[in-house]
């Protein structure tokens, strides 16, 4: 039984295709080009490079430099007040002055007093 | 393997059409046996066959030159072929349309033979059916086609040992369903 299965597998080699597919159906397949897809991925491929080139080139010669858009970063500093961040500088300035200007006069009180002591002694 | 094969297989990569015509009448003839043992009929079994030459010709790029023949490639883009096949139409066999599609055989063989095969075949294709894709797949290759096992693991991407597996399996289970009619 085993034997005779196997013999029927092995006659099964004898099995031939159609002429349809060997003769039209292989016309048909090998009149297609696959070089066309190739084209068109070569093609895809040096346009990708080609776009990488002109935008590293853009930025490595200064960028926006030659176009007048506005720029991002000069947008953020707009938003502080200058005025303020000026009048805040020159309170401190003023902070720290006022606090010399009061150990200047407490350092003269305390020279007077002790000259008048002087005296009255 | 078919000689000179690697260097058909460079210049089909190149888009020489010759040479693949080359690889095409080579390996036809076991990748249409491949499906029509799989499938209900010779008319699926050709457009099925000619799905998997065109589908090879148009990715021939991508195909790597590996130590396996070029015809294990085509196997396995024929496998997930018949897959899709059976995952699109939900098709159930009948007797009579086995018989409506009885393949050429072999010219050169006898009328007996012939009849012979022909009975063999409807029933080894209905016991065939019965089995596993797997099964199935390792049958065909191993018996029909007498590959090696390596070359019917990088088919199935398994093991050797695990489609040896199989192939016990398979044939303990055709025994089984030929003997019960």
């Amino acid at each position: 039984m085993a034997d005779q299965m196997l013999k029927i597998l092995k006659n099964l080699k004898a099995i031939q295709p159609p002429s349809v597919l060997t003769l039209k159906t292989r016309a048909d397949i090998l009149s297609i080009s696959p070089r066309r897809r190739r084209w068109f991925k070569e093609s895809l491929m040096f346009s990708a490079a080609l776009a990488l080139t002109t935008i590293t080139l853009f930025f490595a010669s200064g960028g926006f430099n030659y176009l007048n858009l506005p720029r991002p970063t000069a947008n953020l500093l707009s938003s502080l007040n200058q005025k303020n961040l000026i009048r805040e500088a020159q309170d401190l300035v003023i902070e720290i002055q006022l606090a010399e200007a009061r150990y200047s006069q407490e350092e003269v009180l305390a020279q007077i007093n002790r000259a008048l002591n002087e005296l009255s002694l | 393997m078919l000689a000179e094969e690697k260097n058909l297989v460079s210049r089909a990569r190149a888009g020489e059409a010759e040479a693949f015509g080359q690889l095409y009448d080579h390996y036809l003839p076991k990748i249409y046996r491949f499906i029509l043992l799989k499938v209900e009929m010779g008319a699926e079994a050709e457009d099925l066959t000619h799905e998997v030459f065109l589908s090879a010709w148009k990715g021939i790029e991508n195909y790597e030159i590996t130590a396996f023949p070029f015809g294990s490639w085509l196997y396995r883009i024929a496998r997930n072929k018949v897959i899709d096949y059976y995952r699109t139409n939900k098709v159930h066999l009948t007797i009579n349309e086995v018989k409506e599609g009885t393949p050429n055989i072999a010219v050169a063989m006898t009328v007996e033979n012939e009849l012979d095969l022909q009975l063999g075949l409807e029933k080894i294709k209905r016991a065939l059916r019965q089995l596993s894709e797997d099964q199935q797949t390792v049958i065909i290759m191993r018996f029909v086609d007498d590959l090696p096992h390596t070359e019917i693991a990088a088919v199935l991407g398994r093991s050797e040992n695990a489609t040896r597996v199989i192939q016990h399996n398979a044939l303990k289970n055709l025994r089984k369903i030929l003997r019960n009619g």
